[in-house]
């Protein structure tokens, strides 16, 4: 069953087909301009009460048609005679480090409410030049006491080209790419520019961002919004209002890019990281154990408080604006971050005792790149032009038909005979991946999510990897001769945004027959010389055990259960949204996304056990706790089923279809309100998605917080909408 | 898909609905079946006999909302399998389990690669591809008849 016309389908066929396709396009760009609510569509009967595409002639372009199950029936995105493996796997671009005192105007600790005029456009008059909510609730927690000591600046804004590219490392290292070459906003050299309106990036250029930042050193990173003030300015999708989430940053909430404190054109926010470990204020508080540290630049480790078993490595950021996130990081709100620790250097050399010697290089103290590769895998779809195309029809998922490795078409990527370390992120809006090498060879999973596991993994199939899910592993290159491609292949085969439908074995992924076009090879492995120097990298087993909550009572048991059906309580025209999708909070009613509701308030101090419940078994959903890692307990409600590979800490939850999972959580060092949602985009657009806080952690809090309202010309508050019974 | 697949999917479809197993719960319960797994793999650097039990559980997944195909999740086990080296008499490992996602159908081949070991040397890791070739009760999920093969890739 193809999610995509079939290449064979009839020219009358194709033609339905996209003009099905531009008559939703239509309706997209209605919605995403706010020039039309669900509530009308579903009222003109455009979309049903389940929020599925009606079956209308003109939008649906199976309708009357044999395989009129079949959700999208959007035609495949054309190629333009481009073949995979014929471009170089672009490094990802790594962000500059500066003083905070080069920032202009220079960081505050509440958000700086000084006025510019707002444009006629967003409704004229004047408004603050920082986007984050004034006020003491709002302030950067610790500022004080964790005082930006790097700033990274960076602009969101339409595609452009990129003249100063910083990988990071060697052109040898990096396919022969020459950084000096201005990089056109491109999936692939054959392909077409993709225009401003289509693809909206961190600084407007490809390819994506890394921020690099070490323990104890906060970061400030001071986001823009140079989007389009007009929004609908907006090529027929994406929201031009942005709020940035670090996931999954142990930081104040008012860095966390709640979904309700999103930022306008002109405007910047600043997200205060201050880069600790959890447990800073009651675990080894003296800094005297040389595992809580950061590479202190010259070889030496400085020892910072906390527990050095919540030590994080991978983590990325991104768009988190409320029902518009899925549109807005599809089209580029997405890039990552990279933390350094005494036990994680990046550097593979240094050899006191602490470091584990992971693969990375060896030319910097810390941070080395050379081999250690962030992998960004995302499928997309564009339309007859070659522009990025979306298509939120069904609110089942969107799925796109082109596999693309850091925003390039299937890509090649030279590595030499040794060790690699890959950060691999699922950047996709509903797609699962699961991972093979082409030869069936073994990788070694060292990470899951932000956290290195307690002991490697050795695996030939990596377990499905949910959208937002972090996987680090380990190949060894040195098991191939000179001249080998061996490619990475993917085995989750899609249907439709709900859920894989079928994990096809190696062979199967590899026959072509899938009608999948995103099944198969869609990255090649070049192995291209020896080493340049020994490689010294290491795994060592153990790595980083987890932190142990036997001995903290557990103060309180909450369930979740993600299904469909979801009901509205309230009914506030900017903290609500309606959609086929829902969360039941401890056996109340399934609801629809209200920011202003308080499903769930854990004491600061606390440890508490949340159960995550797939609602259904025709769907899966990765589910992401914003703010604490959690430790998997149970999966359906036993501990032996949990897999070696999700035994550390983890923030994406995957059910499985029908399925459960148990975790626990401490809350503390931080307060305010957070998120819980599915990271299948597209579910959490429609809307299935709560807040929860932690406001008992002192003054300024109030109990429960007032909901932020963002306008152009500054935010306001209101009191929360509804507090759930269930909630305190 | 083959078009056999397909329509051993629709046959399960239908027999899952006509043998009544639609309930509320959309998990059944985990069946588990044991297939002794026997065999000898040339290694890179030495020939290993494995012995042992394969553990696999297979659950059948209801979609009670949407009315979806069912699908059945299968987790092949490996951990009761051990090897032993013909050369230096060392201790081989399998690493695992694998999770898998099918579509319901009555017959299956079930193909999983795992990687074995000696010791703890991770990066020695070679792999050994174990076909499961099954059938189903699709009213329960329970293997009613499996047939190993393996190969060393």
């Amino acid at each position: 069953m193809p999610i995509f016309l079939d290449r064979k389908a009839s020219p009358n066929r194709v033609r339905e087909a996209e003009d099905a396709r531009r008559n939703r396009q239509e309706i997209i760009k209605a919605l995403s301009q706010g020039r039309v609510s669900r509530r009308d569509l579903i009222k003109w009967g455009v979309f049903t009460a389940g929020g599925m595409l009606a079956w209308k002639h003109g939008l649906n372009p199976f309708v009357s048609s044999a395989y009129a199950e079949i959700p999208t029936g959007m035609p495949a995105s054309p190629m333009f005679g481009v073949l995979p493996f014929t471009t170089p796997m672009p490094r990802f671009d790594v962000l500059a480090r500066k003083p905070p005192g080069s920032l202009t105007p220079a960081p505050t600790a509440q958000s700086n409410q000084a006025q510019r005029a707002v444009p006629a456009v967003l409704g004229g008059g004047t408004g603050p030049i920082e986007g984050r909510p004034p006020g003491p609730i709002w302030a950067h927690q610790g500022f004080d006491v964790f005082p930006p000591k790097v700033a990274v600046e960076a602009t969101q804004e339409g595609a452009k080209g990129n003249s100063v590219y910083n990988p990071a490392v060697p052109s040898s290292l990096n396919c022969g790419i020459d950084p000096a070459q201005s990089m056109p906003l491109k999936f692939h050299p054959g392909l077409p520019t993709q225009s401003p309106l289509a693809v909206w990036t961190f600084n407007g250029t490809v390819p994506p961002k890394l921020v690099q930042a070490r323990y104890g050193e906060p970061v400030l990173f001071r986001h823009h919004n140079l989007l389009p003030e007009d929004e609908s300015q907006n090529g027929g999708f994406g929201r031009h209002t942005i709020s940035t989430h670090e996931h999954n940053g142990h930081h104040g909430a008012e860095n966390d890019g709640f979904t309700g404190a999103f930022f306008y054109p002109g405007q910047f926010y600043d997200y205060h990281w201050p880069i600790v470990l959890g447990g800073f204020r009651t675990i080894n508080t003296d800094a005297t154990d040389p595992r809580a540290g950061s590479p202190d630049g010259s070889g030496g480790i400085v020892k910072v408080a906390g527990d050095w078993r919540e030590t994080m490595s991978t983590h990325w950021f991104h768009d988190h604006m409320f029902s518009f996130t899925s549109q807005n990081v599809y089209k580029g709100n997405a890039a990552m971050f990279n933390l350094y620790s005494a036990l994680d250097r990046g550097n593979e050399a240094i050899n006191d005792g602490v470091n584990l010697r992971l693969p990375s290089g060896t030319a910097n103290d810390w941070g080395n790149l050379d081999y250690d590769v962030n992998l960004m895998l995302a499928d997309k779809a564009w339309d007859a032009n070659g522009q990025l195309a979306f298509d939120i029809f069904d609110f089942d998922g969107f799925i796109g038909d082109r596999m693309t490795v850091n925003l390039t078409y299937k890509p090649y990527f030279e590595v030499e005979r040794r060790k690699y370390r890959f950060r691999i992120l699922n950047a996709s809006v509903s797609r699962f991946f699961k991972l093979a090498l082409s030869d069936g060879s073994p990788m070694v999973q060292i990470a899951n999510d932000g956290n290195l596991l307690p002991h490697p993994v050795v695996l030939t199939e990596l377990d499905e990897q949910g959208i937002a899910e972090r996987y680090d592993i380990v190949i060894d290159f040195s098991r191939y001769p000179l001249g080998t491609r061996v490619h990475m292949v993917n085995l989750a085969e899609h249907q439709d945004g709900k859920r894989v439908a079928d994990d096809l074995s190696l062979a199967e992924a590899l026959s072509g027959s899938s009608a999948d076009p995103c099944v198969g090879r869609f990255l090649e492995f070049r192995v291209v010389r020896n080493p340049l120097k020994p490689d010294q990298s290491q795994v060592p087993d153990p790595l980083i055990p987890n932190p142990d909550l036997s001995a903290i009572p557990v103060a309180r048991r909450r369930t979740f259960e993600f299904g469909r059906g979801a009901g509205q309580t309230t009914n506030d025209a900017v903290s609500t949204f309606f959609g086929p999708w829902g969360i039941r909070t401890d056996n109340g009613s399934t609801l629809a996304a209200d920011f202003g509701r308080v499903s769930a308030a854990p004491r600061a101090g606390t440890r508490e056990i949340w159960t995550l419940v797939n609602g259904g078994g025709g769907w899966d959903h990765p589910i992401h706790i914003h703010f604490e890692e959690g430790q998997v307990l149970a999966r359906d409600g036993l501990a032996s089923n949990v897999p070696p590979w999700e035994r550390g800490r983890k923030d994406v939850y995957r059910l499985r279809p029908g399925g459960s999972i148990t975790i626990t959580l401490q809350f503390r060092d931080w307060g305010g309100m957070f998120m819980e949602h599915c990271h299948n985009t597209v579910h959490e657009d429609n809307a299935m998605l709560l807040r929860w806080e932690i406001d008992d952690g002192g003054a300024p809090f109030l109990r429960p917080l007032p909901t932020p309202i963002p306008t152009p010309r500054g935010v306001t508050f209101r009191n929360a909408d509804d507090v759930l019974p269930t909630a305190l | 898909m083959t078009s056999n697949r397909f329509c051993n999917r629709c046959a399960a479809v239908l027999l899952a609905v006509l043998a009544g197993v639609v309930s509320l719960a959309s998990r059944a319960d985990v069946l588990s079946t044991l297939v002794p797994f026997v065999t000898t793999l040339k290694g890179s650097t030495e020939t290993v006999s494995f012995t042992g039990m394969a553990r696999l559980d297979t659950q059948v997944i209801l979609d009670n909302v949407l009315g979806n195909a069912p699908v059945m999740e299968i987790v092949v086990d490996m951990s009761g399998v051990t090897g032993v080296g013909a050369a230096s008499g060392s201790s081989y490992s399998i690493s695992g389990p694998a999770i898998i996602h099918r579509p319901l159908s009555a017959t299956d081949l079930i193909r999983v690669t795992f990687p074995f070991y000696r010791g703890s040397d991770l990066f020695g890791a070679e792999t050994v591809e174990a076909t499961f070739n099954c059938k189903f009760d699709t009213a329960t999920g329970a293997v009613t008849a499996v047939k190993l093969t393996t190969l060393k890739m």
